[in-house]
């Protein structure tokens, strides 16, 4: 068991990835250590090697937790779209929006391992209330329907039609923000 | 469905040689990749549901009216040359090409914004701008991200953020990447060290086309790996600091090289012009050499003929299938070669001063 390079006291289970002045330093640390480090929180001691590199970007300007591994629930499938963990690794490739709920409890040491953390530290996303997509949908179906009322000639349901989208158009317009 | 011939007639906006830089970051790109909700990814959509992705991001589009003149394109009620053409012109991506049923692009008349729908992700947003120009390409991309994201429901979830078909971009979803012109890291063998270097900024180094691509011209795409635990703000000054450090890596390199060779610079310079001006066959990779050694000629002052626009236009249109849409017929390789000459030779002869 290999202890950590920082308490000395837990053992090593993450390899803890900083740039110091430019320069890759990995260290072999416990949870505790990697993540007082990742917040910026005071250190007892620090050891930063330095030697020639062709970048000069501020220390610790970029810094993650790589984990080494993670436990791994092999069996787990999304119901949503029927992809399975397994296959997932082998194409790298999810098959749908609910495959990040079904994969939740591996994807975040996956993550981990490839980002250095999987929280999303951007802007928050938010939709407007009414949506938008559906009364596209619908007017997309109401298109098809005029289109088949011009085929066959029935005038009368194709101007019904063509009011009716042209509601539509005035909905969607008054929720794009630019009309 | 507007004419492809139509594009070949103007070069992209972003080839204009203006903006910081031009003649080392020839461009400057953000893409933001986001998915609707209520679909599958495309690895697991039906063409029926591509069909109605289409629809509905255009009809989105359309209603928001800020991508100016756009042009849209579905790649499947078009000829293979005219996608590869578009994938030449960074429109496309070979993904979307390999199988373009219920694919589609939708892009400003001056080929600055680009919304390609339907590719690994429903929606990849993309702006560039000519130079090195981070800002206003972020903000003009995000501007539409957005609009669009106002009006349909994009796929997001807490703790991970924009959910994506690759976990590479979830997040953010969003990828910024330079093109650059590198001859001085060349020359002085620093390529594998950039690449590591980048690699430890959270960046990637690939050629032309991006991924896979091969090296061409000393033209390299550096792009950023970074989706998560870090906000947009930051991801941009990063990378805004990561580029300057790639610029000031060329930028000494080429000072150590005009210093140790100037002679044999100035020398090649004038070899590849006079090989440009002349030959009689050239094939695209020979052609991108010599359009590298002028660039450099230019920035070290020996050649004061061409703009870096006309640098930029040439290496693009003597790509394989440009140099067929020219001419406006199918070419075989060799036949390739003589027009590609032809074309470089009357090109540098009508632009000099």
């Amino acid at each position: 068991m290999a202890l950590c390079e920082e308490c000395k006291m837990r053992e090593a289970t993450v390899l803890y990835v900083e740039i110091v002045d430019g320069v890759k330093v990995v260290r072999h640390l416990c949870d505790v250590c990697a993540e007082k480090l990742s917040l910026g929180l005071p250190q007892e001691k620090r050891g930063g090697k330095k030697s020639d590199a062709l970048f000069n970007i501020k220390p610790s300007s970029i810094k993650g937790i790589f984990q080494k591994d993670y436990k791994e629930k092999t069996h787990l499938h999304c119901k949503h779209c029927g992809m399975t963990w397994e296959y997932f690794k082998k194409t790298g490739k999810f098959g749908c929006a609910y495959c990040y709920e079904a994969f939740f409890e591996n994807l975040k040491g996956y993550l981990k391992k490839i980002h250095g953390t999987y929280e999303y530290r951007g802007r928050p996303y938010k939709k407007s209330g009414i949506n938008v997509e559906n009364i596209i949908e619908e007017k997309l179906v109401l298109e098809k329907e005029l289109k088949q009322a011009i085929e066959t000639e029935d005038f009368e349901r194709a101007a019904k039609l063509r009011d009716r989208i042209k509601e539509l158009n005035e909905k969607i317009a008054g929720h794009s923000g630019t009309n | 469905m507007p004419d492809i011939q139509e594009l070949i007639e103007k070069p992209p906006g972003w080839l204009s040689g203006e903006g910081k830089y031009p003649e080392m970051v020839l461009s400057t790109r953000v893409r933001i990749a986001r998915n609707l909700k209520k679909f599958p990814f495309n690895v697991k959509s039906k063409e029926a549901e591509r069909e109605e992705i289409l629809l509905i991001v255009k009809e989105a589009l359309d209603n928001i009216g800020i991508v100016e003149n756009p042009y849209y394109i579905r790649l499947d009620q078009i000829g293979k040359k005219d996608r590869d053409f578009l994938i030449e012109r960074h429109l496309t991506t070979f993904d979307m090409v390999r199988d373009p049923a219920g694919r589609g692009i939708y892009f400003s008349s001056d080929e600055t914004t680009n919304v390609m729908i339907n590719e690994e992700d429903h929606l990849r947003i993309s702006v560039i701008m000519p130079g090195f120009n981070l800002k206003e390409a972020f903000e003009r991309a995000t501007l539409l991200d957005e609009k669009l994201g106002e009006i349909l429901e994009y796929a997001f979830m807490e703790p991970f953020g924009y959910l994506t078909s690759c976990p590479t971009n979830v997040g953010l979803g969003i990828r910024i990447s330079v093109l650059m012109h590198l001859p001085g890291v060349i020359i002085n063998k620093n390529l594998k060290s950039l690449a590591d270097n980048l690699n430890l900024v959270r960046a990637t180094i690939r050629g032309l086309y991006g991924e896979g691509s091969e090296i061409v011209g000393n033209i390299f795409q550096i792009s950023s790996t970074l989706t998560l635990g870090i906000s947009e703000q930051e991801l941009l000054e990063k990378f805004n600091e990561v580029i300057d450090s790639v610029i000031e890596l060329e930028k000494g390199a080429r000072e150590e090289i005009y210093k140790k060779m100037k002679d044999l610079i100035e020398d090649k310079t004038y070899r590849s012009l006079a090989i440009l001006q002349s030959a009689r066959l050239l094939s695209f990779k020979e052609a991108a050499n010599h359009f590298s050694a002028l660039r450099l000629g230019l920035a070290y002052g020996f050649i004061l003929d061409y703009s870096v626009k006309t640098l930029n236009e040439l290496l693009f249109y003597s790509q394989p299938v440009h140099i067929q849409k020219l001419i406006g017929k199918d070419l075989t390789p060799d036949e390739r070669d003589k027009y590609r000459a032809s074309y470089v030779k009357a090109k540098l002869s009508s632009v000099k001063n």
